[in-house]
């Protein structure tokens, strides 16, 4: 798993423009809400709106280039836990285009005026949910894959399967915000979120494998 | 082999099915006109007004079974899949094709009585309200599965990929319904008042249950009849290549 996230990084970094784009995106995103006057209950959501944006930028990238150099079609054969590979292009994916903007968060929050606990808890929700999030977007691109521009239909099929994910996360937040409990979102995000762990490799490979067939 | 498997591939056969579903339209749909007729009849006409919604609230007779038949016929559809997914079964894709549709219509149906109910009742044509944003959502679905369908068209993954994708989103639809009402009711209580806890008067109940099942039976007409074009049509092209 180790060897797979380290090829895929090296492979993004090389190609060098879908690493920095989403960060970029959420930036300028970010920017051009500042720039309206807003009530400061938004925050929370507007923050979301740019992390769930430059997420749908690139989640379909996850299996295109693979798919058409081949190399996919060589793991399944050649690699003896084909699932275990599925993990870890998600998470290669993940720590290149959504690790930036965690590490963006804190210079978000000074800028924002966030104080210290809605920020420790907006961090955490964007941290669980960004791995659900990429692992239904992995699920949707394997749906997808011999389709060659397949980007706006990606979003109208993705965005109604995030919904629950948003209402959790952004609702946990909305509430540190308040000052009132939040804990049990961030709660139900996890069961989600390991429910998911054991089940992406599962549909993902299944519908690769129907892919090649 | 038992009895129960043997009976269930030879429906699964084309031309059974085709047989069986011809006698079924012919029963259905008769059957399905006169109880919706006496239903909704009943419900316009001779069941009294309410007490407070006045006349207004006999859209009821078309907007229950609208919301209920977009919910079952998700079901239906995800049954399909699941049974096109294990069994290899393409008589099930071709019905789960068939529902979908039938299914986005009475979504949108559901939706657009619901407004038309809320203009008087509530003063605008929407709320964002629980039940009507997991309605809508449910929309979305149904309109993503028909556009995956109608993208992969000519592709080999294309009945997996939306079997996949059914049954997905019926794992997500009972997680989008809880996660919306939870949220919302957190904010502000819910405005519509359910149909099971205040007890309806029993001459209101009789052409509700009529027109829920006429509903009921011609959307199963409408979903033979576009299950049975669609056969053809899958046999004419494997005739003509």
């Amino acid at each position: 798993m180790l060897n797979i996230i380290k090829r895929d990084i090296w492979i993004y970094i090389k190609n060098g423009v879908p690493v920095l784009n989403p960060v970029l995106f959420f930036f300028v995103i970010l920017t051009v809400y500042s720039i309206i006057p807003f009530h400061k209950d938004y925050l929370p959501g507007i923050i979301w709106i740019a992390v769930i944006l430059s997420l749908l930028m690139n989640v379909d990238f996850m299996f295109k280039e693979d798919y058409s150099s081949g190399f996919l079609e060589q793991a399944m054969i050649h690699h003896k836990n084909f699932k275990v590979f599925i993990l870890g292009k998600i998470l290669a994916i993940w720590m290149v285009s959504m690790a930036p903007i965690l590490l963006c968060l804190p210079i978000v929050a000074v800028i924002l005026n966030f104080s210290l606990y809605p920020f420790y808890i907006l961090f955490i929700t964007i941290l669980v949910s960004s791995l659900i999030l990429y692992q239904l977007g992995a699920i949707c691109s394997s749906l997808m894959l011999s389709l060659k521009h397949s980007n706006i239909l990606h979003s109208i099929i993705l965005l109604p399967l995030f919904i629950p994910i948003i209402i959790l996360g952004a609702g946990s937040s909305l509430n540190s915000l308040h000052g009132l409990p939040c804990i049990g979102q961030i709660k139900i995000l996890f069961v989600i979120l390991l429910n998911l762990l054991f089940l992406t490799p599962y549909i993902v490979s299944f519908m690769l494998r129907g892919n090649f067939n | 082999m038992n009895k129960f498997i043997r009976k269930f591939y030879k429906w699964s056969s084309p031309k059974i099915f085709y047989r069986y579903s011809t006698w079924g339209i012919r029963f259905a749909l008769p059957i399905g006109l006169i109880v919706l007729g006496y239903g909704l009849y009943n419900g316009l006409f001779v069941a009294p007004a309410d007490y407070l919604q006045g006349d207004a609230f006999r859209i009821i007779y078309v907007h229950a079974p609208c919301a209920m038949l977009s919910l079952f016929l998700y079901s239906v559809l995800a049954s399909m899949s699941f049974v096109y997914l294990i069994w290899h079964v393409k008589l099930a894709d071709i019905v789960a094709e068939a529902t979908a549709k039938v299914g986005a219509l009475f979504t949108f149906l559901a939706l657009v009585t619901g407004a038309i109910w809320g203009k008087p009742m509530w003063g605008t044509w929407w709320v964002w309200d629980a039940r009507l944003t997991s309605e809508l959502i449910l929309l979305f679905i149904y309109l993503g599965y028909l556009l995956l369908r109608k993208a992969l068209m000519f592709h080999e993954s294309q009945k997996k990929a939306s079997a996949i994708l059914a049954l997905i989103g019926f794992i997500d639809i009972p997680i989008i319904h809880f996660s919306v009402n939870w949220w919302y009711t957190l904010h502000q209580p819910s405005t519509i008042t359910k149909l099971g806890s205040p007890s309806i008067d029993n001459q209101m109940l009789t052409p509700l249950i009529f027109s829920i099942v006429g509903f009921f039976l011609i959307a199963a007409t409408i979903v033979l009849i576009k299950s049975q074009t669609e056969l053809l049509k899958v046999k004419r092209n494997v005739l003509c290549s």
